[in-house]
Parts: C-alpha cells; structure tokens; sequence
C-alpha cells in the first residue's frame, strides 16, 4: 500500500482521550507534588488554599530529623529484600509449571492465586496468622520449641521487617512467575537437547541456558518490581502501620503518615518527591548498568 | 528418569501446599465460631456450615453494601478506560506517527507513580473541587489508574491480529472507524473481555485512595470496609474472615475464568521486547 504523504491526524485522535486521563491524573499530579513539597500547606486548612511558600525547608526537615537514616535504611531493606525475594521464587515455580507434568491447569490455577485476591485480604490473612495470641504461625514454631511462648512477630523490629518480606512474596511472586514462565517458552528446547548430549547438568543449564535466555525479561522484570515495591503501601500500612518505633515505616508510609495522619501535606509531599527521585535513581543506575549493555549487544 | 518426575511433583505439590495454606486457614477461620478460634492450640477443622455461615453474614452485615459501591466504582471505571484503551491502543498499534515513541513512555512512566504518592496532589485537587467522599472521586481514579493498563494490554492484543485484514478492508472503500468497530474489534472480543477483567480487578482491589477519599461508612468499598473490622483493642477475625470470602470469592472466579487471557495480555508487553 502507498504510504500518505499528508498529514494524518487520525491516530491522534484515537489516543487523545486516554492520553488526557493521563496526563491530567498522572502528569499534572507530579508537578503538583512539586509545588506542594515547597510549601506548610496542612489537610485542615487547604481548602482555603490557605498556606505559604516555605522553600526547601520540609526537605530539609526530613533530611536533618533524626528519622530519615532510619526510613531510608527501611526502604532499602524491604525495595531489596522483596525484590530478590520476590524473583528467586517466582524464578523457582515458573521453573515448576514449565515442567511437563500433568494437572497443570489445577498447579498453575494454586500457584498464581494470590495475585488474583484482593490486596487488603491478603494482608488481613497473614495479620491474623501471626497474630500475637492466637496466630497459627506462631503455633507452628512455638510447637517444636523455636520460639518462646511470648514471642510476637510484629513486636520485634526484625520479625517485623522479615514478617512484611514474606507477606510481601506471596504477595507478588505469581506474576514474576508468570512473566518468567512466558521467558522460560521463548527459549529453544534444542539448546536443552544439545547440552544434554554434551552431559551438561541441570545447574549447568540453568546458569548458561536459562538465566542468559531469560536476561531481557528478567531486566524489565526486576525494574518493575523495584519501582513497585518503593511505593508499595498496603502491605506495611496494614501489618504495622510502620511500627514498631517506625522501624518497618518507609518512605510510602511516612510520607502518607505525615500527610494524613499529622495533617502536613507539605511535608508529606517533600518525603514523597524524595521516594519518586529514589526510585528514578534506581531506574537510571539499574539501566545503566543492565538493559543499556543488552540493547548495544542487540 | 523416573526419579525427576517423583521429584517434580513431590516438589510442585509441597509449594502448593505452602502457597495453598493461608487461603485455607482463611477458610477455616471464616467457618469458626469465637469460642474455636479462640483456643490454643488452634484447631484446623471448620466448624460451620458454609452456605447458611455466608448467606447470614451476607444478609446481616454491611458487606452487601461495599460491594455494590465497589461493584459501581469499578463497574463504570472498567466501562471508561476500556473505551480509552481501545482508541488508544489502535492509535500505537496501527499507526505511525511523530511522537508516538512519547506516548507510549508517558504510558509505561504512569508505573513509577505509585498511588501512595499520588494520593497527596490529588487530595489536594479534589479537596478544592468538593470531591472527596464521593464514589465520583474513586470513579475518576480508577479510570486514571487503569487506563494506561488497558492501552498497554490492549496493544497487545491488536498487535496480533494480521494488518491484512484491515488493508482488504480499507481497498472495500471501508472508513477507519467502521473498519474498527465492523472488521477488528469482534475479532479481538477474548482481549477486550481480558482488558476489562484486569481493569476491574485492579480498581475492585485498590485501597490507598479509597481509604484517603471516602469518610462515611455508607460509601466505604469493600477493601476500606473489610480492613475496618480491626479494632485497635478488639478485632473480631471470624468476621473478617468472613467478609473476606465474600468479597473474594467472585473476583477470584473472574480471574480464573479469564486467567489464560489475562496472563497473554500481561506478558506480550514485557517479553516481546
């Protein structure tokens, strides 16, 4: 077909509604954000649009308290923790489902459950599992003498922190699986056929087949569940509400508690802008040191 | 040979069950009365009988109510960013054009901008507008939050059908929109039933706005009314648990239904590069 030379504002049109929604809920919002972060404006007196420009001092109030080594250390903890939790395992079951093995449908139907039930129920589950009295999982390592009667999952700031991980994995690994399970069919079985014949182990071909055959997938993959799980909010806030001491409180859910709770939406915002630049450093970083190489070996 | 196999399935059955395990103490939890649950040790029997346990609290409580505010929000969301997504993803898939390399980064950018950040500007917005508790202001939400999904899932969608058919199409002396709606669209009805699932699950779930936005208990949704159970002295689990089932119950049946669908509209984005 001949190509138009005129000007086509078809396409245009087709995407302008969808590209309104987003840049009026998504775009103008940032700028907002901005602006907010530079000013006191407070929940009960916004509405008057009544509040000042301040400058810089809400970020410098974050940087200089006494708690922002504390939410960042957190943040970095549960961004990692969960990431490198969340991909070892989904690697691991979609490792599974690929196996040729019948009653797969029933396996893949149980394995990617949790991504199909509400966010809220999810954590609400766990909450009562580790509940401090009458928590199942509690039971389960107080039985064999693991751990003491009184001990309690979300009191210590440790457990605390590895408690969210876990809830955090359920949570997210069954669409790491899943788009990893989509990478696992892209590789050509012959390159399995061939390494057998040369008496190459299963390890082996999983660390020269499958993770190099993985490695475009496994790069938007981590990315995504990065920038995720630094604005992940309901997991935390309804486990701990960042306690105990604000020792599981990361960046979401101070910015969100300073916003809301204390009424500072100016502040709030400034802790919130400093978790977006946190996330797009990670993104750049990662990028650089990750996808950038691959699209040159392209 | 032979021991691989025992070993696959000895390995994929145990991951199920630890995976299974908490949806089977919620089940449990949900069919106990106090006096059970409250033991120790714990018992890992339901006690109850489901169906008149379910139809009562159902009949009882409030959850009926949540539901059909969550059911309305994400029902007319669902409906808008569907047709959003359809345009818009005609627009990337059959066209080009100067700035359509923009448009789909400004779309994939929408990710980075987690809503816990995003509810601060638009409590602000909608503070000044008189918006906030009102379902119109999670409406308006759910359309944001699931448009640019719809686009991408649908992209891929339209990316598999053949241009051909349109190009015959289009040499019958068809225009683009009757060609869309006449030709395309009916042949990609699995991938716009699957867009629309995920739109719904996705604002069916959603909690940070409609926590920050809604204050009277009669426009809560499910996922603020279910979390609102736990008392800061006092939580009543059984009922939680309860209403969890409820409200979980029909969108987990959704998901399965559409899961072959869903997982070809999430996983044609990121792994065809």
């Amino acid at each position: 077909m001949k190509k138009r030379l005129l000007f086509n504002k078809e396409p245009y049109l087709f995407i302008a509604p969808a590209l309104l929604v987003i840049f009026i809920f998504m775009l103008v919002p940032i700028f907002l954000t901005v602006f907010l972060s530079v000013t006191d404006a407070n929940i009960l007196t916004v509405r008057n649009l009544d509040f000042d420009f301040i400058g810089f001092s809400n970020y410098l109030q974050f940087l200089r308290s006494g708690i922002f080594e504390n939410v960042v250390t957190s943040t970095i903890i549960f961004v990692f923790g969960s990431v490198i939790l969340t991909y070892v395992f989904g690697m691991y079951v979609a490792i599974l489902l690929n196996q040729a093995i019948r009653l797969k449908p029933i396996f893949r139907g149980i394995l990617i459950l949790p991504w199909a039930v509400p966010q809220v129920v999810l954590v609400l589950i766990w909450k009562w599992m580790v509940n401090p009295q009458y928590g199942v999982l509690k039971y389960f390592l107080v039985g064999p003498g693991l751990v003491s009667e009184d001990f309690t999952f979300l009191g210590n700031p440790n457990f605390a922190m590895i408690t969210i991980l876990i809830v955090s994995l359920w949570r997210s690994y069954p669409l790491a699986s899943v788009i990893l399970l989509a990478g696992l069919k892209t590789i050509p079985e012959e390159l399995y056929e061939a390494a057998s014949i040369d008496g190459a182990n299963p390890f082996q071909k999983f660390i020269f087949i499958t993770l190099p055959g993985l490695r475009y997938v496994s790069s938007v993959l981590v990315l995504l569940l990065t920038i995720w799980s630094v604005g992940n909010f309901v997991i935390i806030w309804l486990m701990t509400g960042g306690g105990p001491a604000d020792r599981t409180a990361v960046l979401a859910i101070y910015s969100y508690i300073n916003a809301f709770k204390f009424t500072k939406l100016g502040y709030g915002a400034a802790i919130g802008m400093i978790a977006l630049l946190f996330s797009l450093a990670i993104s750049i970083i990662y990028y650089r040191l990750f996808m950038q190489r691959q699209e040159q070996e392209k | 040979m032979k021991k691989n196999k025992i070993v696959s399935y000895l390995l994929t059955i145990i991951s199920c069950a630890v995976v299974f395990f908490p949806f089977y103490w919620l089940i449990v939890t949900s069919l106990q009365p106090l006096e059970v649950l409250y033991q120790w040790p714990p018992d890992f029997l339901p006690v109850n009988n489901p169906i008149t346990t379910y139809l009562d609290f159902l009949r009882n409580s409030e959850v009926a109510g949540w539901i059909l505010n969550s059911v309305l929000v994400s029902g007319v969301a669902t409906l808008v960013s569907t047709i959003l997504g359809v345009f818009g993803a005609y627009s990337i898939s059959r066209f080009k054009y100067r700035g359509k390399v923009a448009f789909i980064f400004l779309i994939l950018l929408t990710q980075m901008m987690p809503g816990a950040f995003l509810v601060i500007p638009i409590y602000f917005v909608f503070a000044q507008m008189g918006l906030v508790n009102t379902l119109f202001s999670l409406m308006l939400i759910y359309v944001a939050l699931t448009t640019p999904i719809s686009v991408w899932f649908l992209k891929g969608f339209f990316d598999s059908i053949p241009k051909e058919i349109e190009e015959a199409a289009i040499i019958d002396g068809s225009s683009r929109l009757g060609l869309l709606f006449r030709v395309i669209l009916p042949l990609m009805s699995p991938g716009i039933v699957a867009t629309a699932t995920w739109c719904f699950i996705i604002s069916y779930n959603e909690y940070v706005f409609a926590y920050t936005l809604i204050n009277s208990n009669k426009l809560w949704v499910v996922s603020i009314g279910i979390a609102s159970f736990i008392g800061e002295y006092y939580t009543d689990w059984s009922q939680i648990m309860t209403a969890s089932i409820i409200v979980t119950v029909p969108i987990v049946i959704l998901f399965m239904v559409f899961q072959r669908y869903l997982v070809s509209g999430l996983t044609a984005g990121s792994v065809k590069g």
